[in-house]
Parts: structure tokens; C-alpha cells; sequence
């Protein structure tokens, strides 16, 4: 820490901070709030598989510290101020949650610990990546130098998952995913993933509006579709799979109703994915 | 990762915003949300390593016995000691009157969490305070 605790701008750091922190709470409020309100999130709380509830909180906290990279409370010097970020937005997100399912009645006595521990984790997950987001979606003082740099393509592909991540995990603890999954025939589950594909590589690379990537002329769109829009939409179904196995919505299913859901969920992972630089 | 490296060190000149670094305030909430992160993983571990996939067991015991207007209202709590969560739990309440059954009635909880309890209530028409009462989890289904 190079800020020494007597400065004359620790007071006006702390303001900061806590600012901050206000805004990384209503972030957490408006991105979970959809979810502290859906009666699948409760449920999963206390029936999901203990295990993938802990891999999930666990990878939560370096896609985090990847967020704060690139958005983030404040401009951050270091990896390691950005791991302190990601800690402080899990804390927020796990207070706001904690105080919304109690005030809503979802914890109440006589429940386990096991129950009331698993839908506060469980919740805690998006409101984090909402609190962490707070600062680009409720504005904020201006980035620094970095927003100068453009992320690289390691990075672009990290925001793509991230981005896919955001939306999905919305939708993939619903009924709805599998049984859309279960109603199509496989010519439209064919039909969606070249609609999800083709309205991705639309959305940033041809649209290429306010925060997406400017097309360089001297890269050849195919080169760009194969290297940005194809990698990114096989990253969102590998990130579909994941969600859905993890709420367990893949136990017992066929191979084809699994990538059937995985397309499905896709679907809104896709405009994720492709809107991620806008978003994040 | 390429991207984890575009910070650059902290700045000393005053008019450009200089990149912040983290505050003891901060320090000291990030330990706060670090330490609940590895308690909340550690604990769901060992939830998991403890609890070998044992079935729910479920215990019903009569809160209390209300009059209503209909009639009368058996109010009671369904207690599930076991390792996994039943859903659409069956309850059902009989009301015998010399080894025969004169009414019965039943409710379906949606979800009974593992170590947790829900309440419910049956309705019946005659005393169950006049008649032998039993309650009953007839059968559930995994979530």
C-alpha cells in the first residue's frame, strides 16, 4: 500500500471508497434483483449439488478480479488491487442478498444452515458481477489511462465469456430452458445457433456501434468471423454447458436435449457475448 | 494473461488522476468478503464430503388443533432429518374412529429442504380431538 495512513487524502479516499461501495450495493440490487425474486433461485439454494455450488462461488472470484481489469469500482493500479476489488464486491453482494431474501421472507427460522447458507451463495454470485459492474453501468468518475489500452485478443475473448455469463446465468437456473430445448426439433435447434452466430458476429463486428471493435480494414472479414464471432460463440456454449450443469439441468438428459439446452441458452448468451464490450 | 499486465505503477504527477491503490479501509473489507468466500466454499465441501446421499426422512408432529368455521384445523410441521431435499412431499391426516378411517385429508408441500422444516395445515370436518389422528408423508420426488 503506498498510501500512508496519516495522508491528508486518506479521508478523501475513504469518501471515495465508500461512495463506491454505495454503488457497487445498487449494482448488485439491479442485476440480481430479477434472480432474488425467481422462485428457481431459492430452490436451487438448498437442492444443488453442494459441490458445484462451491466450484461456482470459487470461479467467481478470479472472473471478478477479470472484470475489475476492465471496469471495476476504480481505475486499479495492480492484480492485487483488483483481487481486493473482487473481495469487497463479493462482501457487498453477499450483504445485499442476505437482506433482500430476509426482508422477502426466503430466510426465515427453522431453516438449516445448510438452506439459508445456499441461497445467500447462490445469489451472491450475480449480484457480485452486478456490483462490479456498478461503475460502468451507473457511470463514475472517468478511467484513468487504461481505457486507452484495448483489451487484446486474450482479453477480448474473456470479455466475450464474461459477457455470455452475465445474461445467461439469468435464464439457465429457469424451467424454461429445457423445456424450449425439449419443444424444438432439430432443424430450429440448427436454425437458433446460426441465428445466435450470425446475430453475433452482426452485433459488434458489422453494426460496430459505440463500444464495439471498429472493423481494421486491412483484416479480412472472414478472418475476423473465424478468429472473434466463431471462437466467441463456441466460448458461449461452453459457458451454456457450464451454467446448466452446474444448476444441475443436464442430470440424467440425452446428448441431444444437452446441447439442444446448451444451444437454447445460447441464445441470450450470444447477444451477451457480443455485447460485452458495451456492457462490462 | 496478457490482459493482467496493462496497469501501470502509480504516477506522481498531481494534475493527471494517478491510478488508486487500495486504502487499509479497503484492505480490511476485502479480508471481511475473502474469509466468508473460503468459509462459504469450505463449508459446502465439507457439507458435501459429510453427507453421503442419505435419503430425506421426514417427521410430522401436530402443532396445534384450531376451530374454523368450516370446521377444525390440524396445523403441523414436517421436519426432514435427512440428507437431500424432497419435493412434492405428500402429507396426509386420518381421523379413525374404532380402527376405522371416517375422513381424511391432504396437502402437498412443494419443497422440504435437508435439515429443515416447513409447516402446513389439514382440514377436517369432525373433532380431531374426539377421533384417533395420524399424519402420513405418503411420497416425494427429487428436485
Amino acid at each position: 500500500m503506498s498510501t500512508a495512513i496519516a495522508s491528508p487524502h486518506a479521508f478523501k479516499a475513504d469518501a471515495a471508497f465508500l461512495r463506491g461501495l454505495g454503488r457497487a450495493f445498487a449494482g448488485a440490487l439491479i442485476f440480481a434483483l430479477p434472480m432474488l425474486m425467481t422462485m428457481e433461485m431459492w430452490q436451487l439454494g438448498f437442492y444443488m449439488d453442494p459441490l458445484r455450488l462451491a466450484l461456482l462461488l470459487a470461479l467467481t472470484v478470479p472472473t471478478l478480479v477479470g472484470l475489475s481489469r476492465f471496469g471495476g469500482l476504480r481505475p486499479t493500479a495492480r492484480l492485487r488491487d483488483d483481487v481486493a476489488d473482487a473481495l469487497v464486491v463479493l462482501l457487498v453482494a453477499a450483504l445485499a442478498a442476505t437482506v433482500t431474501l430476509y426482508i422477502f421472507g426466503i430466510l426465515a427460522p427453522g431453516m438449516s444452515a445448510r438452506e439459508i447458507i445456499g441461497k445467500i451463495v447462490l445469489q451472491t454470485v450475480p449480484g457480485s458481477f452486478g456490483a462490479m459492474l456498478a461503475r460502468s453501468q451507473l457511470g463514475g468518475e472517468p478511467e484513468g489511462e487504461r481505457e486507452k489500452d484495448p483489451p487484446t485478443y486474450w482479453g477480448e475473448l474473456f470479455l466475450m465469456g464474461a459477457g455470455a455469463l452475465f445474461l445467461s446465468f439469468n435464464m439457465a437456473p429457469t424451467e424454461e430452458m429445457v423445456l424450449i430445448a425439449y419443444k424444438m426439433s432439430a432443424w430450429q435447434s440448427v436454425s437458433l445457433a446460426l441465428v445466435s452466430l450470425g446475430l453475433m458476429h452482426a452485433f459488434v463486428y458489422a453494426l460496430n456501434f459505440k463500444g464495439g471493435s471498429a472493423r481494421p480494414d486491412h483484416i479480412p472479414a472472414w478472418s475476423l468471423f473465424a478468429r472473434f464471432s466463431l471462437v466467441g460463440y463456441a466460448i458461449v456454449l461452453g459457458v451454456s454447458l457450464f451454467s446448466l450443469w452446474v444448476f444441475g439441468r443436464t442430470d440424467g438428459d440425452s446428448l441431444k436435449e444437452i446441447i439442444s439446452a446448451s444451444i437454447v441458452l445460447g441464445f441470450p448468451g450470444a447477444i451477451g457475448a457480443a455485447s460485452a464490450r458495451l456492457l462490462l | 494473461m496478457s490482459w493482467s499486465d496493462v496497469g501501470e505503477p502509480e504516477k506522481a504527477n498531481p494534475t493527471q488522476p494517478a491510478l488508486e491503490s487500495t486504502s487499509p479501509l479497503e484492505w480490511v473489507i476485502a479480508a471481511i468478503g475473502g474469509l466468508l468466500v473460503v468459509a462459504a466454499i469450505a463449508y459446502m465441501v465439507v457439507f458435501a464430503a459429510a453427507e453421503p446421499k442419505r435419503p430425506p426422512t421426514v417427521t410430522l408432529s401436530v402443532t396445534s388443533v384450531t376451530t374454523t368455521p368450516g370446521g377444525y384445523l390440524v396445523s403441523f410441521r414436517a421436519a426432514n432429518a435427512g440428507g437431500a431435499t424432497a419435493a412434492g412431499l405428500q402429507v396426509s391426516g386420518e381421523l379413525r374412529e374404532g380402527g376405522a378411517v371416517v375422513e381424511t385429508s391432504a396437502v402437498t408441500i412443494d419443497y422440504l429442504p435437508q435439515q429443515s422444516e416447513r409447516e402446513g395445515g389439514l382440514f377436517f370436518t369432525r373433532d380431531p380431538e374426539d377421533l384417533a389422528l395420524s399424519l402420513r408423508a405418503e411420497g416425494y420426488s427429487e428436485p
